[in-house]
């Protein structure tokens, strides 16, 4: 009787190591996650206060955090970002100062520009090569108004700032572009492409007029000799000339662009029309008659 | 079977369809043409590829995601389903090893949700939540953070 109870006692403290094995065993092969956390719910409610005492030392003694965002690399994290809204990855710039400079660097920054002005661009782009041309002017846009301080819209002043960058960017051409900060906080960009030829516009109402019917814009527009730009009407609509081609948008009155309105502007101003119409990207164009 | 070896050196004996819900392993069983060959995988440790192959093995019917384009790049949701968000259910270290090897292994839809998961630790919440959240200390003095504040204060009040 002893000697069985001794046999038991002895095995209770020393399981057969066959029997350990296998038990050890089939837990490691459990795939399913809850079955595993039901084990191990049970297990817990039958451990000692020293079992958890040194469970706890275990697990205190494993790295349990990892700062993720310093650590992934960055085609990774732009993964992650994706999923985030710009506004949020911004105030992830307070956490530390190592995801503060990742958060601005210059790769992260172009990536989220992608992926924010995405859908905001017209389709239609003349070529490819502006294409990627436009990336790199929302990039540096984006660099600027994600880093620098600003209000809600870009002011002028920051907006002359980017100028530099915008010229390299394009080759001394000029380009004008505007930020603004909308509904969603989505980075509209609104931009121009100028070319020899032609003006391509992203149209956002009054943002747009604000920032191309400043003085300086249109003393720059004008200063380039190609293009003058017109005493612009406010309440109405502004006006920028171009060798034979005018823009022309409204200022956020959103009213239909009244064609007729504008035919008396110009040709009050000595600028008689010889097309007035719609392009393909829905931009109002105009074409002058040639001068004599 | 198809067996692998991690870079700890312990194999694994995975079903073909299991095994091919990574690319990379696909392309290398493709190259060999031969699927009794062992394949090494360097860069993963045992228990990570444990752990990867056990999502393989409960998805290895799903349609394999195409590597579309990032050029349809947008603000995607970060719904993960349940079994996935159980899966994910791991200490940060893991779940950083997991992408890793899910970008390694070329396997899109792990690495997705493992992307999805780090997006759902993160949002919504305040620099604090987050530095508790990581483990992180703050290292900007209350003027430098004042200044960050600021500085994107435009975008932060709507």
């Amino acid at each position: 009787m002893d000697t069985a109870k001794e046999l038991q006692s002895q095995q209770l403290e020393e399981p057969d190591p066959a029997t350990l094995s296998s038990v050890f065993e089939q837990f490691k092969d459990l795939k399913s996650v809850a079955t595993r956390q039901q084990l191990l719910n049970t297990l817990l409610s039958n451990l000692l206060p020293s079992d958890i005492w040194h469970l706890t030392k275990l697990l205190g003694e494993r790295q349990l955090f990892v700062d993720v965002i310093s650590l992934l690399p960055a085609e990774i994290l732009i993964m992650v970002l994706s999923y985030v809204s710009a506004r949020e990855v911004l105030s992830w710039q307070r956490v530390t100062k190592r995801w503060r400079d990742r958060l601005r660097s210059e790769f992260i920054c172009s990536q989220m520009c992608q992926l924010e002005f995405r859908g905001e661009i017209p389709s239609q782009r003349p070529q490819d090569e502006d294409n990627s041309k436009l990336e790199a002017l929302r990039m540096c846009t984006f660099r600027s108004i994600a880093t620098k301080k600003s209000n809600r819209l870009a002011t002028r002043k920051e907006f002359s700032d980017l100028r530099p960058y915008i010229m390299a960017y394009w080759g001394g051409r000029l380009v004008v572009s505007g930020v603004m900060v909308g509904s969603d906080l989505k980075f509209t960009i609104l931009y121009e492409l100028f070319s020899d030829r032609r003006w391509k516009l992203q149209q956002s109402r009054e943002s747009w007029y604000n920032l191309t019917c400043s003085e300086d814009i249109c003393a720059g527009v004008t200063s380039l000799g190609k293009c003058k730009g017109y005493g612009l009407v406010k309440e109405s609509i502004g006006v920028i000339t171009m060798d034979q081609e005018v823009m022309v948008w409204d200022t956020g009155s959103n009213e239909e662009l009244r064609t007729d309105a504008i035919t008396d502007y110009l040709t009050a101003r000595g600028q008689p029309l010889y097309r007035i119409g719609l392009n393909a990207d829905r931009e109002l164009i105009i074409l002058l008659a040639s001068k004599p | 079977m198809v067996k692998l070896t991690s870079s700890d050196g312990e194999s694994f004996d995975v079903e073909k369809e299991v095994a091919e819900r990574s690319v990379l392993i696909k392309n290398m069983i493709e190259d060999v043409g031969d699927a009794s060959t062992e394949i090494p995988i360097p860069n993963v440790t045992a228990n990570v590829l444990k752990k990867v192959l056990e999502w393989c093995e409960h998805h290895k019917g799903d349609p394999i995601l195409a590597n579309e384009d990032d050029t349809d790049a947008r603000k995607k949701s970060t719904d993960i389903d349940e079994w996935d968000q159980k899966f994910m259910q791991v200490d940060q270290e893991m779940l950083f090893e997991i992408i890793l090897a899910a970008n390694y292994l070329d396997i899109k839809a792990l690495l997705e949700v493992g992307c999805k998961t780090v997006a759902n630790m993160i949002k919504g919440k305040t620099p604090e939540e987050i530095r508790r959240t990581f483990n992180i200390q703050n290292d900007f003095t209350p003027e430098e953070e004042a200044q960050i504040r600021r500085e994107n204060e435009w975008a932060e009040d709507r």
